[in-house]
């Protein structure tokens, strides 16, 4: 029986429509992306290769919401985003309850007595005069102080340990790591290497923390592995590029670093086959939805393929003329861990109804896959993620994008592809290989100019003031007009996370229960 | 009838086993009460007809295909030699999905585990003699063993299309013209049978009361899923066979009536262990009690304050507490909030749950481990599952419990034919894993009397369901592929003869055939259709293929994805088909697949 | 009104009760308050009425918008029938569980000992060797521990550091946050805690920092054995109520006594057998003790079964 490996033909009922809305991932992955064309030719050693299957198994990959355009019909519900005044015989305004769970999450602890008392004694008064008997001047204050603490000699608020250390630890629960990683080095077999998996938080924290502009969190190019001393709840400067014989460091310059982005704890972390992992989740972790994440004004209907994705379609590597890999095996052979040669040609065929997720994946992954399990850089650019393909060699750029196919006449260890890379369709390529330090800088500057990752902050800020689940992994979503107005306020303060902080604490829905 | 009408010898069992529950939790007579009076009274504890407890084992991520081994589909196996010490006959050959027929590239030989797995077997070479009961001994070399009486062959009533297949069905059931295999209406039982393999568990200790019932239906999705696609009793309503066995069970008294083992999610679309039970699309369900693992089990049962010296370590306490502490809750500004309701019905389930410490008696044991047949952590899917499994046997035998299911493996075993197989279990590995597992599950269960139903042994009392997110074709293991030939799920049930044994629907290998994908909108290899809710003969799948993906497959695999739950919910009521239409609003299918009384 | 009748006789048929207690189970909040006058819905702008929330029916389109945009429609559906549209429920607290660390923190300031050899033992990572924790009785013999263990209450702290992974310590290694919901297993151990916590609460009469007021500890009981609000306020984190009092009075009042006990630790012999070991005499412990106890585990289980 000869393979089928479309999917529009034999969509389901309603599909096409959903495809429309932005929910790709139902469908796209379940058409069985990149299956096995069985019966294909031999692998050969070198040239155009054989495409093979690159199954997703077990994921809990959640569609994308693509929320934008949610509209906030506030009238009727009782919740105006703008509601002010705060009376405190409004029975759904509960200080007491809204300072324990602000506690909670600012100093990771119940009020102290000392403050409950404080509290109900201005609720009791009822004053609306800005003195202790205002309730909500004596409950912005008691936030106040969570947030920024308190003023020392010279007048500067220095904030609590508590706090610092609830930041460090609301990050590491974001960007769930932490601790230490031992894993292999480079190609090695034998060569195991640490890294540390709470300098990512402790960058984050300490942004948060000293108020400085969040995009730091993918642009700061120094001193972007900071350290946190829980006991003292103090953090220290840390350079990612330090190194020691156990901890061998990301291997990218001082000055040349994107933040979070070249964490070689974030990297380990989320090492994969091709590095997808990593591109994943700092689209989860930092833009706040799953993949499909990039959608054109319109659907196409392509072949037997509906196509969502901005990116023109068979813009990543699959196996129609014209856009496959192409090997060469002479000059730069496939080489597993060990130096294995893995003598076969077989590349991933991102097919159309992959190509809904694969046409962002397959832009931003590799520029992450040139650091290996312990986040460390490969001196010469090459791809330290594997390939699904027999042997597990170590990927090369063209099985990602077969623009980035080897030139025959040329063959040149790791030549440049230029403007392969970017955050997402529209912006300016970034160049992949050669032997300069990739661009980092520009791929995070990319991320930090995209308005949704200021918001993704603001909903996991939001989340979890507000009690609630992860917005991708159980869809805690938050819609637009929710939180605009908090992310708008966010962009206006140089990005400071803090003040941010202190206007959802003290919003005059915080209060209400 | 009230509680004060339940009489004589009914009456007895009932105290009987409420009695043995209280005594074993240390309850006083006042919590004994109010446990028989929150089980529905006296009036439920009709011994004369007691309601079934549910273990349901879900192969999550791929992993539903492992009862393939134990259960292969018999119909490939129709023969006119019935040789059962080659690995070839008139229409299966070692491509079939059995280890038994496997060499040792294909992963036939079990043996590595030998050391912390019993009755591992080598099926490269002849396998060796063997012992039995039911089944009678098993000679050298022998692979398999054809079982014969049970109620349902699948493929009766076909007509194969297919040339080669035809050919051979015409040899082995001495067909001529265009006459079809016959019927199940009036065949002789003594001529259907199903395959044993030697890990087959039950058959060979308890024979066909515990035999097998398949049934082919629900649908299989792309991606894997930590659960399952086919464990809805109405899929459009999403009202799931847990839920409603779950209802149907609340006249068994239990601590906890449901336990969800192994961060299950739900079955289309995600969510947690909540969206796959689904309790709210039945209100009235019970509460389950989620937990990630076994250990978390025990700890459901297992609290430091009602050891001595503890403060819930008098019952009488330990129920003041749970009321308080609900009152309290109650009283709560957030109680009525229904953004809180998900942590306050958990909460309030937890104020019962802390007053008991029964770890000694739940936690799994080096003896309870060897009986299990798997020692060691050699790999941890496998310690995990008996574990969940042995702690599950002692939950049923306190009574805590009336229904628990457990996630099992997760693996997406693409490689199980394959000598190292997956994470370093191959398919004769697993085959003695799971074979033992289950076998010393229901050896626990029959050790015991129901300690609600004490005339019944607990295993006599007992349905076991396997349902997942896609059985695997079992008709090719090259990369073991997920797609079956029409897409379709399937369903493994012990009934305790609840239901007709056998194979309901399914697919069987076509001579030639070299269908292998692995796109789950792609036809599987072989042949093999739904079945007909009247007779259990097979309703052929379109020779197209279009029943993969097109819309009047969907619902026909819906529907009897549906009937298979109803099947299910059928044994655990015994054939209470009234209480099985509360949930079921499909086809009426009883009159192939149920075997009880219908009442 | 009458919902508020019905929930103020449930109280008093609770706190008239002598002991039959299982089967009240409230669902609704308590309020002095008298019931506002609906105003109907709001308009926007500025919030200037007492109304209650007023949640808006669910228009059909609502539920089509979100089904379809966020792909899950089981979840959503549940969402939708459960806490209304999107807008609504985003805005409103949730209850996730106390993290981890937070509860012990939480536990320190309320005046639970959580140290080991004069340490903290916070924060407690996945490595950590809980053994040191455990009472003097069980840490006397090796070859019985896991007997005694298994049958004599445990400190408070050695509880909270040997079920952390129930409890919700995060598992980064396996790149997982810590869970957000309490699950059944996290609930029931997250209740064992503070029940294991209640004896030094009530012995030590809230010591810890948060407790204090003007360099005082907060009195948990009043002299006539009935709970001091400032107490319950205290071990809540928020303000009692005068029910809340009233309730946790009257755990004090009808818990029975913890009769003494006496047990047998045992060690498995290499036959399979067991054998005594030595034989433990566990002290009983007065109704009225044993009702503070259960009057602090209560208030402390039903205050944070959300963070």
């Amino acid at each position: 029986m000869s393979k089928k490996n479309c999917m529009s033909s034999r969509l389901p009922s309603g599909s096409a429509t959903l495809f429309a809305m932005g929910l790709g991932a139902l469908f796209a992955p379940a058409m069985g992306c990149g299956n096995a064309e069985v019966g294909a030719a031999p692998a050969s050693a070198s040239g155009e290769g054989t495409p093979i299957s690159y199954e997703h198994a077990a994921t809990t990959t959640r569609p994308s919401l693509n929320l934008s355009t949610y509209r906030y019909i506030p009238s009727g519900d009782g919740l105006s985003s703008s509601t002010g005044k705060v009376d405190n015989l409004d029975r759904d305004v509960d200080y007491g309850l809204a300072l324990r769970t602000a506690s909670i999450k600012l100093h990771g602890d119940l009020p102290t007595l000392t403050d409950i008392r404080r509290m109900q004694a201005a609720v009791k008064a009822g004053k609306n005069d800005s003195t202790e008997n205002d309730p909500s001047f004596v409950y912005n204050d008691l936030v106040h102080t969570y947030i920024f603490g308190t003023k020392d000699g010279s007048g500067k608020y220095v904030t609590t340990p508590e706090f610092r250390r609830q930041m460090f630890n609301f990050w590491r629960n974001q960007m769930r790591m932490g601790g230490t990683l031992t894993a292999l080095f480079q190609a090695s077999m034998t060569d195991m290497r640490s890294v540390s998996l709470d300098t990512a938080p402790a960058l984050a924290a300490r942004l948060t923390v000293e108020e400085t502009d969040m995009t730091n969190l993918f642009t700061q190019s120094s001193n972007t592995c900071p350290t946190f001393d829980p006991v003292s709840a103090t953090f220290a400067d840390g350079s990612c590029a330090a190194k020691t014989d156990t901890f061998p460091g990301n291997n990218v310059p001082e000055g040349q670093q994107a933040g979070v982005l070249t964490n070689p704890g974030f990297l380990a972390q989320y090492y994969s086959n091709f590095g997808f992992r990593r591109s994943r989740l700092i689209q989860e972790v930092f833009a706040c939805s799953a993949l499909p994440s990039e959608f054109a004004a319109k659907p196409k209907q392509i072949g037997e393929y509906l196509y969502s994705s901005p990116w023109d379609f068979d813009s990543v590597t699959n196996n129609t003329d014209g856009h496959k890999a192409v090997f060469d095996a002479v000059n730069l052979p496939r080489t597993a861990r060990g130096g294995v040669v893995a003598k076969n040609t077989e590349f991933v065929n991102f097919r159309g109804d992959c190509q809904n997720c694969h046409g962002t994946q397959n832009h931003r992954a590799p520029l992450f896959g040139v650091f290996d399990q312990v986040g460390f850089r490969s001196p010469t650019n090459k791809l330290m993620v594997t390939s699904t393909a027999t042997g597990s060699p170590f990927a090369q750029i063209q099985e990602y994008q077969w623009q980035c196919n080897p030139d025959p006449a040329k063959p040149v260890a790791n030549a440049v592809c230029t403007g392969a890379i970017s955050w997402k369709y529209g912006l300016p390529g970034i160049d992949f290989g050669g032997p300069a330090v990739p661009n980092f800088n520009a791929f995070g500057k990319q991320m930090a100019a995209d308005d949704t990752t200021a918001k993704c902050m603001m909903i996991r800020l939001w989340n979890n003031a507000y009690s609630r689940d992860d917005v991708v992994d159980q869809l805690a979503l938050v819609p637009d007009a929710v939180i605009d107005d908090l992310t708008a306020y966010f962009k206006s303060n140089k990005y400071n996370l803090k003040m941010a902080m202190y206007k959802m604490y003290t919003d005059a829905n915080f209060i209400r229960f | 009838m009230s509680n004060k009408e339940l009489r004589g010898a009914t009456r007895r069992a009932f105290m009987q086993g409420a009695v043995a529950i209280g005594a074993a939790l240390g309850w006083g007579p006042t919590r004994l009460m109010d446990f028989i009076e929150r089980a529905g009274g006296f009036a439920h504890g009709d011994a004369a007809h007691p309601t079934q407890r549910l273990v349901v084992f879900v192969g999550q991520g791929g992993a539903h295909g492992y009862p393939q081994l134990l259960f292969p589909h018999p119909d490939s196996f129709a023969d006119s030699v019935k040789n059962t010490t080659a690995v070839s006959g008139d229409r299966y050959t070692p491509t079939f999905a059995a280890h038994f027929l496997q060499s040792t590239g294909g992963g036939g030989d079990g043996t590595g585990l030998s050391a912390q797995v019993k009755n591992t077997v080598n099926y490269n070479t002849d396998p060796p003699k063997a012992p039995g009961k039911n089944l009678g001994s098993w000679a050298v070399g022998e692979r398999f063993k054809y079982f014969y009486g049970v109620d349902n062959q699948a493929f009766r009533g076909y007509v194969a299309p297919n040339a080669a297949s035809r050919t051979i069905d015409k040899k082995v059931y001495g067909l001529s013209g265009n006459n079809p295999i016959p019927t199940n209406v009036g065949a002789d039982p003594t001529k259907n049978f199903i395959i044993a393999a030697r890990e087959t568990p039950w058959l060979d200790n308890y024979g066909i009361t515990k035999a097998i019932t398949t049934i082919d239906g629900g649908g299989i999705t792309p991606f894997h899923i930590n659960g399952s696609h086919n464990h809805f009793v109405n899929q459009d309503k999403q009202i799931t066979v847990c839920a409603a066995a779950a209802t149907i069970q609340s006249v068994i008294p239990s601590i906890t009536p449901v336990i969800l083992v192994g961060n299950l999610v739900g079955g289309d679309d995600g969510g947690d262990a909540t969206n796959f039970y689904a309790q709210n699309r039945l209100p009235g369900s019970p509460t389950p009690a989620t937990v990630p693992n076994a250990l978390s089990m025990v700890d459901l049962f297992n609290s430091n304050a009602a050891r001595a010296g503890g403060i819930l370590s008098n019952p009488a306490n330990a129920v003041l507490f749970e009321a308080y502490t609900k009152g309290l809750i109650g009283s709560s500004k957030t109680a009525t909030l229904p953004t809180f309701t998900r942590g306050y019905t958990t909460g309030k389930l937890a104020a019962n749950l802390v007053g008991l410490n029964l770890s000694e008696k739940l936690l799994p044991t080096d003896a309870d481990r060897a009986r299990y047949g798997v020692t060691g952590n050699f790999a941890p899917k496998a310690a995990e599952l008996r574990d969940r499994m042995i702690v599950t046997a002692k939950a049923l035998k306190l009574g805590l419990t009336a229904q628990v299911a457990m996630g099992y493996f997760n693996d997406d075993p693409h490689g199980l034919f394959l000598a190292g197989g997956v994470g370093g279990i191959n398919a004769a590995g697993a085959a003695a894993i799971f074979g033992n597992l289950l076998n010393a599950f229901m050896d626990d269960l029959m050790s015991s009397p129901d300690p609600y139903y004490p005339n019944l042994k607990l295993g006599d009392n007992t349905v076991i369901a396997f349902v997942g997110d896609v059985p695997r074709t079992a008709l090719n293991t090259s990369n073991w592929n997920d797609p079956t030939t029409g897409g379709q799920n399937r369903t493994w049930i012990m009934s305790n003869g609840m239901l007709k044994s056998g194979f309901f629907g399914g697919d069987r290998i076509v001579p030639g055939d070299g269908v292998v994908t692995n796109n789950h909108n792609d036809p599987g290899p072989g042949e093999g259709g739904l079945w007909d809710y009247d007779t259990g003969d097979l309703i052929p799948f379109p020779v197209d293929g279009s029943f993969t993906t097109s819309n009047d497959g969907t619902v026909a695999k819906r529907k009897a994805g549906n009937a298979a739950m109803a099947a299910v919910l059928a044994a655990v009521t015994r054939g209470d088909i009234r209480r099985v239409n509360d949930f079921y609003s499909g086809q009426a299918f009883h009159k192939a697949i149920v075997k009880a009384p219908i009442i | 009104m009458q919902k508020s009748l019905l929930r103020f006789m449930g109280i008093l048929a609770l706190v008239g009760s002598n002991g039959c207690l299982p089967t009240y189970d409230p669902s609704a909040p308590q309020s002095n308050l008298p019931p506002a006058v609906a105003t109907g819905p709001q308009q926007g702008g500025t919030d200037t009425s007492s109304a209650p929330t007023a949640v808006r029916p669910q228009n059909p389109a609502d539920g089509v918008t979100v089904w379809d945009q966020s792909g899950d429609p089981n979840l959503v559906a549940q969402q939708l029938s459960n806490v209304g549209s999107l807008d609504v429920s985003a805005r409103k607290h949730s209850c996730n569980k106390m993290k981890f660390d937070t509860l012990g923190r939480l536990l320190v300031s309320r005046g639970v000992d959580m140290k080991a050899g004069g340490t903290s033992i916070l924060p407690v990572p996945a490595i950590t060797d809980c053994s040191p924790l455990i009472n003097a009785t069980c840490a006397a013999r090796a070859d019985d521990r896991l007997s005694c263990l298994g049958n004599i209450s445990q400190p408070a702290k050695f509880v909270y550091c040997d079920a952390r992974l129930t409890l919700g310590l995060p598992q980064y290694s396996a790149r997982l946050a810590e869970a957000t919901g309490q699950s059944t297993a996290s609930g029931t151990k997250l209740f064992d805690l503070f029940a294991s916590a209640a004896p030094e609460l009530v012995a030590g009469t809230l010591s810890g920092a948060g407790c204090m007021l003007a360099g005082k500890p907060a009195v948990l009981f009043n002299a006539d054995n009935t709970c001091n609000e400032a107490g319950v306020t205290c071990l809540q984190g928020y303000p009692a109520t005068d029910d809340q009092i009233t309730l946790c009075s009257r755990v004090v009042a009808q818990a029975v006594a913890t009769p003494a006990a006496s047990v047998n630790l045992k060690v498995r012999n290499d036959d399979g057998s067991e054998s005594i070991t030595r034989t433990i005499a566990v002290s009983a412990i007065t109704a009225l003790e044993t009702g503070k106890r259960l009057a602090v585990a209560a208030v402390l289980s039903a205050a944070h079964s959300c963070e």
